[in-house]
């Protein structure tokens, strides 16, 4: 989500907005800004979840033509998963909210590659640096060698090339390594079916369980 | 479009002008009553009241005997003689809980505080004077808000009329309502409403604490204008889509 604004330039917008959200009924208001955060409570996150499509918007305003489509994009795949959340928390289903459900899965779906350059684990990161760093001490070697005066202009284009040179090579390093492929998003799929073999899942919720081992451990 | 004007109170129950909705102002047996909370000092009539909250007494008045001219005609009635008025006993406060229904067991209501603090702090923080929604209208107004409109809480107060027999008390709450900006429609690009300050007309608005339907989120958009956060909660979500 950082890196969205980042590249468009709405990072200022995004946290002001972010800061800006106004107290709510059992919603607690965050005194630091999204950027300072390093980690997030379950608590938390469903409180982002509730106003994030809101903050984005609002950091998304006013978009010039080469970036109304991509904000398009980014507000609708945000939105469809909010959606998708909120009426994951209804207590009974109909035909009717399980097909508006798996609409807005297959909307976040069709509009998540918006997202996918942002999806750049930590070790193809440092993969992507480590051969950056290689191309350019390359490149500087074989400028050393050469001989002979170039004129400004021509040294120039040259570091244009260098520069698209390993922006494409990263490009192609780092775009096959990105992916959605993670466990809690493949179970989002199921989620309908799910619903209309076993009816409430929120039922089958462990989290009673889980809080009665924290007692458990507390006596033994 | 419909505003408070729109709205008569008969007999316990406010009528919206065109679209015959009838809205009780008193809860049914069984639903539980909005009630004002946090009791504030040092406001004991109406012109305590507007230095308290900085308010011109004169737009003060003006707007109260709107809302009065709006009331039923009978003895609960406020006087409309602004000299009567001023004597007047007002008590100030800082909360109203609202219960709200649960959206699929209707039976079942979540308490929702809505704060008004004026200039004062909360919580050793700045002054929180909460969003709310107020119903103005029928649900055939401002497009997808369905008759309701977002307003900030200025002051929670209690009034008692005791130049009548009745010695009635009005609970009521300032508001400072901002406008829907286009038709209250959904943005297609965006996904959401966008409201905005009013301008040409008079924002500020005295209410029955019974027409604030509830707590609203929004959040700010550029220079006097907000996005309505419509995913805040299950039951926002399903009002307003």
């Amino acid at each position: 989500m950082e890196g969205f604004p980042k590249k468009h330039k709405r990072q200022q917008a995004f946290d002001g907005a972010w800061k800006e959200i106004p107290p709510y009924s059992g919603f607690s208001v965050q005194k630091k800004t999204y950027r300072e955060i390093t980690q997030w409570q379950g608590k938390e996150m469903s409180n982002i979840g509730c106003c994030i499509s809101a903050i984005l918007a609002s950091a998304l305003r006013n978009p010039d033509s080469s970036q109304y489509q991509d904000f398009k994009s980014a507000l609708k795949c945000v939105s469809a998963l909010v959606d998708f959340t909120l009426m994951a928390q209804y207590r009974s289903h109909t035909p009717d909210t399980l097909s508006y459900m798996e609409s807005y899965l297959q909307t976040f779906h069709r509009t998540k590659v918006i997202f996918l350059e942002f999806r750049t684990s930590q070790a193809t990161r440092t993969q992507g640096n480590h051969q950056d760093r290689e191309l350019r001490e390359l490149k500087a070697d074989q400028q050393a060698k050469e001989v002979g005066h170039r004129t400004v202009i021509n040294r120039r284009r040259l570091a244009d090339q260098e520069r698209v040179e390993r922006s494409d090579r990263r490009a192609d390093l780092i775009w096959p390594e990105n992916h959605f492929n993670f466990i809690k998003m493949h179970y989002l799929t199921h989620f309908a079916s799910r619903v209309r073999h076993f009816g409430y899942i929120s039922m089958y919720s462990t989290e009673i369980g889980e809080l009665a081992d924290k007692d458990h451990i507390k006596d033994g | 479009m419909q505003t408070i004007e729109g709205l008569s109170k008969v007999d316990g129950v406010i009528v919206v002008e065109d679209s015959g909705m009838e809205m009780p102002t008193v809860p049914s047996g069984s639903t539980p009553r909005r009630v004002l909370k946090g009791h504030m000092k040092n406001t004991r009539r109406l012109t305590e009241l507007c230095t308290a909250l900085d308010i011109h007494y004169s737009n003060m008045m003006e707007e109260i005997l709107r809302f009065i001219r709006q009331a039923a005609a009978d003895d609960r009635r406020l006087p409309a003689d602004p000299a009567e008025l001023r004597l007047l006993p007002v008590e100030r406060f800082a909360q109203l809980e609202i219960p709200v229904p649960d959206v699929q067991e209707t039976d079942r209501f979540q308490n929702q505080r809505a704060r008004c603090t004026g200039t004062k702090a909360f919580r050793n923080g700045g002054s929180r004077n909460d969003w709310v929604w107020v119903q103005t209208g029928g649900e055939a107004n401002f497009g997808d808000l369905r008759g309701r409109v977002v307003a900030r809480l200025l002051a929670l107060f209690k009034i008692r009329n005791i130049l009548s027999e009745a010695a009635a008390v009005h609970l009521l709450a300032l508001v400072r309502i901002l406008d829907p900006i286009n038709g209250g429609r959904f943005h297609i690009p965006t996904g959401h409403i966008p409201v905005g300050n009013r301008i040409n007309s008079r924002d500020m608005r005295i209410v029955f604490k019974g027409a604030v339907i509830g707590h609203a989120q929004v959040i700010p958009s550029g220079e006097k204008q907000w996005i309505v956060n419509h995913r805040i909660d299950l039951r926002t979500f399903n009002e307003i889509y």
